[in-house]
């Protein structure tokens, strides 16, 4: 289990939770230490996936080290990784543009999706820069 | 309007800090997005507006946005940004950001472009 703590006054407090559990439970911990702004971007982006900063942080830092285990495979999937983030561009595009024609846009519900599909795409962003490099 | 396009360049997030920064001789004042390409956001451009935090403004949120369709696009040009000024002339009356969020539309092709703006 892990607990933020927040980094400022916010308006709106977001849903967030923790990545799934594991049966067997996560028992290795790594303190990280960030500024203040890469805090905030950090907390963004989290909010976007619908994660808490630590969760967020742990699943990327993972599937970070996972694909950099892949090396030379890792490299080979950008094309399809970049296919696949133009397909959520798609998807978001059409989804912006249903919920602005849905009740001029206040469906709050269709902002959560909206915001979620940001946090795969900025995953996926971080994926495409690491093959990328 | 008297437009200026600015040299290439590489990052749209460092575009931004500049725009939403102090400016080289403190010139930037009361910075904001008036316009954005039509999808951009549900509740358009004011959901995009950079937040302040420590008296600057973040613009991590729209670079990122902006940034994403260029790096997952086929072969991405090395300098993707282009950036056009736009003001007018000192004899004018100033213009509400209505008006210049229509014409931020016509200089970026209708907003039918491709990419973010």
């Amino acid at each position: 289990m892990s607990v933020d703590s927040p980094t400022g006054s916010r308006a709106v407090v977001p849903v967030t939770w923790n990545r799934a559990r594991m049966p067997a439970g996560r028992l290795n911990c790594l303190n990280v230490r960030l500024a203040d702004e890469e805090m905030r971007e950090v907390s963004a982006a989290a909010r976007r996936a619908g994660l808490t900063p630590t969760g967020y942080a742990e699943e990327v830092a993972v599937a970070a080290a996972r694909a950099d285990a892949q090396g030379g495979a890792a490299r080979a999937t950008r094309a399809e990784l970049a296919r696949v983030q133009r397909e959520v561009f798609a998807v978001r595009a059409a989804l912006v543009s249903a919920a602005r024609s849905i009740a001029g846009g206040s469906d709050g519900s269709l902002r959560e999706v909206v915001e979620r599909l940001d946090g795969v795409a900025e995953r996926l962003h971080g994926l495409l820069r690491r093959v990328s490099a | 309007m008297i437009p200026r396009v600015r040299p290439r360049s590489a990052s749209v997030r460092e575009v931004l800090r500049y725009l939403f920064g102090p400016g080289e001789n403190g010139e930037h004042h009361d910075q904001r997005l008036v316009a954005a390409w039509e999808t951009a956001a549900i509740g358009g451009v004011a959901e995009l507006q950079p937040p302040t935090a420590g008296g600057s403004l973040l613009v991590a949120r729209v670079a990122t946005l902006l940034e994403q369709p260029v790096l997952a696009a086929n072969n991405p040009p090395d300098k993707p940004v282009w950036h056009c000024s736009i003001h007018n002339h000192r004899d004018d009356p100033l213009l509400p950001d209505q008006q210049w969020a229509q014409i931020a539309v016509a200089f970026a092709d209708g907003g039918r472009a491709g990419a973010g703006w």
